[in-house]
Order: C-alpha cells, then sequence, then structure tokens
C-alpha cells in the first residue's frame, strides 16, 4: 500500500468517526491557532516597541558642515570619531569648570551670540559661531555662511548634495537621507507676511520626522526636486498666519525672496502632544526643494544632511561608517579633525536644555555614551519581548501537547476498536507495515488537519488583536510552514506508538478480539 | 505433488494452567482442484486446523509445505505476500467492514495485492467480482443493508479478488438458512469447476459436507477418517486423489 493511498484510507477511516475526529484535530487547531496567535502578539509587541523607538527619531542621525574643534586637540579614532572634537576639554580649574573657556582668546564675533554675555564664558572655537548646529533663529545669510570661499575645516561649507548622494548609496543600512540648507526668511501673501525658518530639504524628509502629517496636499516631488521648482510646504503656523485657521492654500501662491512659489502642502503635527507652535522650527517653517534653494541663492553647499538608519540598533554603525565615508571623500588625514559633526538623535537629547557647548563637553568626555544609550536600549528592549513571546508560545505550546495526547488517545482507542479490522486487513494480505501506515496517516491526517485549520484560526484571532488593540499581530509566511511541520510531527509522534501496537498484532489474535 | 502437503501438525494452546491440544499430529495433502470437506464435531480443532493452512498462526510442531515452499521458514511480510495471493477466506461471521460499501469490501485485498493496480482498475475488477456472485446491483450498498446470504457472496466476491488457488471457507454458511447455504455451496462448485480453485471448506453439519469431493473427519485433533465422497450432490466430478487415510 502506498502512502497516497494510506491517506486515502486513513481519511475513509475518519469519516466513518466524523465527530470523534473533529473533536480530536480540535484539540491540534487550538494549540496551533493559539502557539501562532502568540507568536504573533509577541513579535507585534516588539515591532511596536520598535516603530515608538524609531517614530521618537531615535534612528535618526544628523550631520553638520563645520566642526568645533578645541585648540591642540588632536583626532582620535574607535567608535565616536565624531565625537573626537569634544574630547578632552582642557581644564584650567579642574573640579569647578566642565568646559575650558578663554576669554580673552575669544574675539566677539567668535563667541556663540546666545552666549554673548561678557561674564559668560567663551569657548575657544575655531568656526564660525554662526555655524553652531544648535542654534536656530540668527543666522547670518546663506550666502555669507556658504559661500564656496569659506570652505575647510571649521568653516561650514563642507557638505554637498554629492556627500548625501554617497551616503545613500554606499553605505548600508540607511533608510532615508535628506540635504539640508536652512534660513531665516520672509513669506510674504498680499499684505501679510511672516517671518520663518526656511528649510532647503529633499522628498524624504516628511519620512524621517515621523511625528508630521500632511494637513493639506502632499510634500514636494524628487520630479520637483529635481527640476528646482519653485513649490512650498507651509508648515501649519506659517499656513495659519498667511491664510487663516483650517483654510487649504494649496495651489494658490505665497512670494520668497520676491520670487512666487505654489504651494503644494501643508504638514502638521500627528499627535497634539507635538503641536506647532510659533518659532518651533518645524511647523512654524517653510519646505523648499534644497536645489530650488541653491540655484536662487546661488549656492553649492549644505548645512546639514539629515540620514535614518533602517533600526535603532543600527545608528551607531551607520553614523560611524559615515564618518569614514565623509573624511575619505573630503581627504581629511588621520591625523586632522573632521570639517562635519556627526550627531545622533540621543546625543542631542542628552543635551536638551543645556548650555550646548556643555552639553558637547559631556558628549565628547564620556565616550560610546550615545552607543550605550541607543543599542542598550534597544537591545533591552528587544530581550524582554523576546522573552515575553517565548513565554507566550510556550504557554500555547502545552495546549499543542495536549492536543497532541488527545490525537494518542484516539488512536489508541481505534487500534483497540478496530482490532478485527486490522485481523481481517491482515488475513487479506496486509504487512505490518501497511496497517502502521495506516494508522499513522490516520494521525497524521488528525493533526494535520487541525494544524490547518489552526492557522487560520491564528490568522483570525491575530487579526482580531490587530483590530481590537491596534497592535501589529502579523503572523509570518516562515510561522505558517513550521506550524504545518510542527502539526505533521505531533500526528508523527503521537500517532507512533498506536500505529506500532496495531502493526505487532498476530493476525489470528486480532481477528479473534472480541 | 500436492498443493498442500501437512505432516504430523501440532498446535497446544495453553490458558494458565490448563493446556489444551487443539491439533495431535495432523497428517493431510490436498491436490490442487479437490474440494475438501472438514466435519467434526465441535471443538475438534477445525478451526485451529483452518488456521495453520491459511498461515494465520504457526504451528507448534509439523511441517507445512505450501506449493513446495516451507511455510515455517517465511517472515511476517512473506506470510502476509501468501495470504494476499495464495488463499481466499470466507468467515462465518462474513467479515465485512461496517459501514463501507460492498464495492469497497471487495477491493480490499487489492490494495496489497504486489501488482500495483491504478484505483480505476481495481474498482472495475471488483464491480467484476461482484457480478460473478450476482450482487452488480448491490454494490454500493453497506453490509447492514444486506442480506446474510449476500453479504457472504459479497465475501466471496473479495476472496476471489487476487484470483487465488486456494479458498478457505470456516462454517461459511453457519450463519445462513438452508436455501441462502445451497445457494453458497453451489457458488464453490462452480468456482471449482470453472476455474479449478481448491476448496477446503469446514462445516460441522453432515449434509454440507456432502457438497465436497472428499470428507475428512477431525476428531479431537486427529483425523478419524478421509473418504472420497461419491454420494455427492449435483454438480462436480470425483476427486482424483480420494482415499482413505
Ligand atoms: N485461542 C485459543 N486459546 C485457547 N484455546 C483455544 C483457542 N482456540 C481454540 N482453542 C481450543 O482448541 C480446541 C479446538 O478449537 P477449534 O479449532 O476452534 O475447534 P472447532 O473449530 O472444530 O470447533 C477447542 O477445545 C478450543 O477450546
Ligand atoms: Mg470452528
Amino acid at each position: 500500500m502506498s502512502i497516497a493511498e494510506s491517506f486515502v484510507v486513513a481519511l475513509k477511516a475518519l469519516k466513518k468517526n466524523g465527530l470523534r475526529s473533529c473533536l480530536t484535530l480540535l484539540g491540534i487547531t487550538i494549540g496551533v491557532g493559539a502557539v501562532l496567535t502568540m507568536i504573533a502578539v509577541g513579535n507585534g509587541a516588539r515591532a511596536s516597541i520598535e516603530d515608538q523607538v524609531t517614530a521618537a527619531g531615535m534612528n535618526i542621525i544628523t550631520i553638520t558642515a563645520g566642526n568645533y574643534q578645541m585648540k591642540g586637540e588632536e583626532q582620535g579614532g574607535g567608535v565616536a570619531d565624531h565625537q573626537a572634537a569634544y574630547r578632552r576639554p582642557r581644564f584650567r580649574e579642574p573640579g569647578r569648570d566642565v568646559v575650558a573657556f578663554d576669554r580673552a582668546a575669544a574675539p566677539a564675533r567668535l563667541r556663540p551670540a546666545r552666549y554673548d554675555d561678557a561674564d559668560r564664558p567663551a569657548f575657544r572655537l575655531i568656526a564660525h559661531p554662526e555655524d553652531d548646529p544648535m542654534e536656530k533663529h540668527n543666522h547670518p545669510t546663506a550666502r555669507e555662511r556658504l559661500g564656496d570661499s569659506a570652505a575647510g575645516l571649521g568653516a561650514a561649507a563642507t557638505l554637498t548634495l554629492d556627500d548625501a548622494r554617497a551616503i545613500r548609496k554606499a553605505i548600508a543600512g540607511v533608510q532615508y537621507v535628506a540635504s539640508g540648507v536652512h534660513e531665516s526668511a520672509r513669506v510674504t501673501r498680499g499684505d501679510r507676511r511672516w517671518f520663518t525658518r526656511l528649510h532647503g530639504t529633499e522628498p524624504d524628509m516628511p519620512r524621517i520626522r515621523r511625528s508630521w502629517s500632511l494637513a493639506h496636499g502632499r510634500f514636494f516631488s524628487d520630479a520637483e526636486l529635481n527640476g528646482s521648482r519653485q513649490v512650498i510646504v507651509l508648515g501649519s503656523i506659517v499656513a495659519e498666519r498667511l491664510f487663516g485657521a483650517a483654510v487649504d492654500p494649496v495651489g494658490d501662491e505665497v512670494r520668497l525672496w520676491n520670487q512666487p512659489f505654489t504651494i503644494v502642502g501643508v504638514i502638521a503635527s500627528n499627535s497634539w502632544a507635538t503641536a506647532g507652535v510659533v518659532g518651533d522650527d518645524q511647523f512654524d517653517a517653510i519646505y523648499v526643494p534644497v536645489t530650488t534653494v541653491q540655484t536662487l541663492l546661488n549656492l553649492t553647499k549644505l548645512n546639514t544632511i539629515t540620514v535614518t538608519s533602517t533600526s535603532v540598533a543600527t545608528t551607531t554603525r551607520v553614523s560611524r561608517d559615515v564618518t569614514k565615508l565623509l573624511r575619505a571623500r573630503h581627504g581629511i588625514g588621520e591625523e586632522a579633525p573632521d570639517d562635519f559633526v556627526v550627531r545622533t538623535q540621543a546625543s542631542t537629547a542628552l543635551g536638551k536644555g543645556i548650555n550646548p557647548q556643555i552639553a558637547r563637553a559631556i558628549a565628547g568626555n564620556v565616550p560610546g555614551l550615545e552607543q550605550v544609550t541607543l543599542e542598550q536600549l534597544s537591545t533591552t528592549l528587544e530581550k524582554s519581548s523576546r522573552t515575553m513571546t517565548a513565554l507566550l508560545a510556550s504557554v500555547a505550546a502545552v495546549s499543542l501537547l495536549v492536543g497532541g495526547i488527545g490525537v494518542m488517545n484516539i488512536m489508541l482507542l481505534s487500534v483497540t476498536e478496530r482490532t478485527r479490522e486490522i485481523g481481517l486487513r491482515m488475513a487479506l494480505g496486509a504487512r505490518p507495515r501497511d496497517v502502521m501506515l495506516q494508522f499513522l496517516a490516520e494521525a497524521v491526517t488528525l493533526s494535520l488537519a487541525g494544524g490547518v485549520i489552526g492557522i487560520f484560526v491564528g490568522l483570525a484571532a491575530s487579526g482580531g488583536v490587530r483590530q481590537l488593540l491596534r497592535w501589529s499581530a502579523v503572523i509570518s509566511p516562515a510561522a505558517i510552514a513550521a506550524a504545518i511541520v510542527v502539526a505533521a510531527g505531533v500526528g508523527i509522534f503521537f500517532g507512533l506508538y498506536p500505529a506500532r501496537q496495531a502493526a505487532r498484532l498476530a493476525p489470528i489474535d486480532a481477528l479473534r478480539f472480541e | 505433488m500436492a498443493l498442500i502437503s501437512i505432516q504430523n501438525l501440532r498446535k497446544t494452546y495453553t490458558i494458565g494452567e490448563v493446556a489444551v491440544q487443539a491439533l495431535r499430529g495432523v497428517s493431510l495433502d490436498i491436490h490442487a482442484g479437490e474440494f475438501v470437506s472438514i466435519v467434526g464435531p465441535s471443538g475438534s480443532g477445525k478451526s485451529t486446523f483452518m488456521h495453520m493452512l491459511g498461515c494465520l498462526d504457526r504451528p507448534d510442531a509439523g511441517s507445512y509445505l505450501l506449493d513446495g515452499r516451507d511455510v515455517s521458514t517465511l517472515s511476517r511480510d512473506e506470510l502476509a505476500r501468501v495470504r494476499n495471493t495464495m488463499i481466499g477466506f470466507v468467515f462465518q461471521s462474513f467479515n465485512l467492514l461496517p459501514r463501507t460499501s460492498a464495492l469497497e469490501n471487495v477491493e480490499l485485498p487489492t490494495l496489497y495485492s504486489p501488482d500495483k493496480l491504478p484505483a480505476a482498475a481495481r474498482r472495475a475488477k471488483a464491480m467484476a467480482a461482484l457480478k460473478a456472485v450476482g450482487l452488480e446491483n448491490r454494490a454500493h450498498h453497506h453490509p447492514n443493508q444486506l442480506s446474510g446470504g449476500q453479504q457472504q457472496r459479497v465475501a466471496i466476491a473479495r476472496a476471489l479478488m487476487t484470483q487465488p488457488p486456494i479458498l478457505l471457507a470456516d462454517e461459511p454458511t453457519g450463519n445462513l438458512d438452508t436455501r441462502t447455504s445451497i445457494e453458497v455451496l453451489e457458488i464453490f462448485q462452480q468456482l471449482r469447476e470453472e476455474r479449478g480453485i481448491t476448496v477446503i471448506l469446514i462445516t460441522h453439519e453432515r449434509d454440507i459436507a456432502e457438497f465436497g469431493s472428499r470428507i475428512v473427519n477431525f476428531l479431537d485433533g486427529v483425523i478419524v477418517s478421509d473418504v472420497a465422497n461419491t454420494s455427492r450432490r449435483p454438480g462436480g466430478e470425483l476427486a482424483p486423489s480420494a482415499r482413505i487415510a
């Protein structure tokens, strides 16, 4: 008897005891369904944690042109190259001052504007103070800062569109890249005018800023970027100031640098918690293709490049690769410091609310601080959600075990009930292996059918979880394949003993059994 | 050479302290084409003997040559093959699978036959076998929808599916009335005449035994007489090897 024939015979036998077969496979159905659902829920938890972490911008890397190298500072290697510039500041009065300063050495024009106070310590910088990436609203004109002549160490103009393209192309694990030129600008509509922040950027920006939603229209496209078109996306605050609340300005025109710009969209916050406010740099801002800004202002350089990594865990690695790539592209020698600053969101977060220079000093003096922050956070979350998945799945696996025992129980009962049938089949020429195959096929059919139904139950249940809990509980094709294999395995494991019992019967004893 | 050659066969059943000698040295030769009736009182060892003949059980002692092969040397798989290809069984209690159509019951032996027939061919063959016993219009009936005589005819059709040279029937008429008994026995005679099948019929009823060409008498596990049957009912001819033991 072939295996296919065994399954035909098994199916007929199971049909004869329809209700009993259904109840038995129900055990397997519940087991497989529960295991699949639990794995899906566990993985969903993991995905949603990862989601929230990336939504918080933990995977964002910002590259700013220029560097604030302290005098006598040498470039170090290792994991936090981009932080080396801040390492080991000179302490004049150890224990009292955290940041080295030299009032005499800092002429007024080099002092950061915000801390222009004569009583405040001046940081000794080899940089244009206006290029401080933490400073938002008081930049001089772009031409002044970004003029090609100003390129070089400590100067701002070191990043180009080609750098951004190279990062996009050459570095693995990069998700989105957006180059940026940042300006202050006056935007007018008729007699209404608003002084705000202008960002020359790229179409990937709304994907990087996960807290954005489009209130109206769309963000500008690749075609508009490549064509340096005069299109503009308004922040919700700007749109409100120029057009009034709840007005859709898409298609309308505003003027910027005395040029007409067509409004293609309005961006707003997707959460009341981070709603736009005046002066916030995101929603009190306007967005124009970076190429348009470069063309109109006759620029070739960038202020920033914003990069996201595909996962939080790889952020540090990507930022390191970016440093390496840019150093190579800018032809910076071993000893020379970076002419750019690579920061991750964590280092920015660390510095929130602290004097930017102090923040830099902290970041620079605690090597790998942000690496710890990012990767530990990410792996800890990952680990705990993995443990949770394993726990849920093993509890569910117990029900699968119970289902398997149910199959064994029914098969043993069936062998006893059908002893005469076994004897008859043997009298008609069935070999022990034929009998064995027949009962094994019955057990496997039961558990496989249970498993397949269980897969549908699992799909439905995880769909329900998705609907009710808004939790991404997804069953992967691999999990489905594994479920089928496990179900068949359960059938073989729990069917083997009853099938062997049947096969070992002596023909005459089986035939005369009562 | 005899189709079946049995020498000094012994079988003892032991239940607890009690040992029952069911067969106490049985010797018998049966030639191809014979119709042998085995008679004897209940408990005389007829069924035990038939289980040995049908390779369903092994004797404690003695030899059994089937078609020249020593059965005691065969493995379980080889015995299964012998049962499948050489022997057709007909039981007193019919032994049809319940809740299974007559057709599927008849097909059963071909499921295990070495020549792997496709399902359609098996079905056709089973239908032909049912037709041979006059039950083609009952093919899709389940056993509980058939009379005793019809059930036994289905069992005969099943026994003939693999075209075995030997038909073993243990009290085939035990559960049938006289008229259907005669029908069944006439089928046996017909099979022997038309196909040359060797029929071994076990019965405790003298007049049923009269259908055979040779009558072997069992008593307490031994053969007490073995005679050619001259007063036979119509249908057959005299057995060529009838002799007195
Ligand atoms: N499986 C068995 N276990 C124990 N004793 C048995 C068994 N089969 C048969 N016997 C005994 O062997 C003897 C012969 O039985 P059997 O061959 O069935 O007789 P018959 O078929 O002629 O009526 C009987 O005494 C019976 O009790
Ligand atoms: Mg008997």
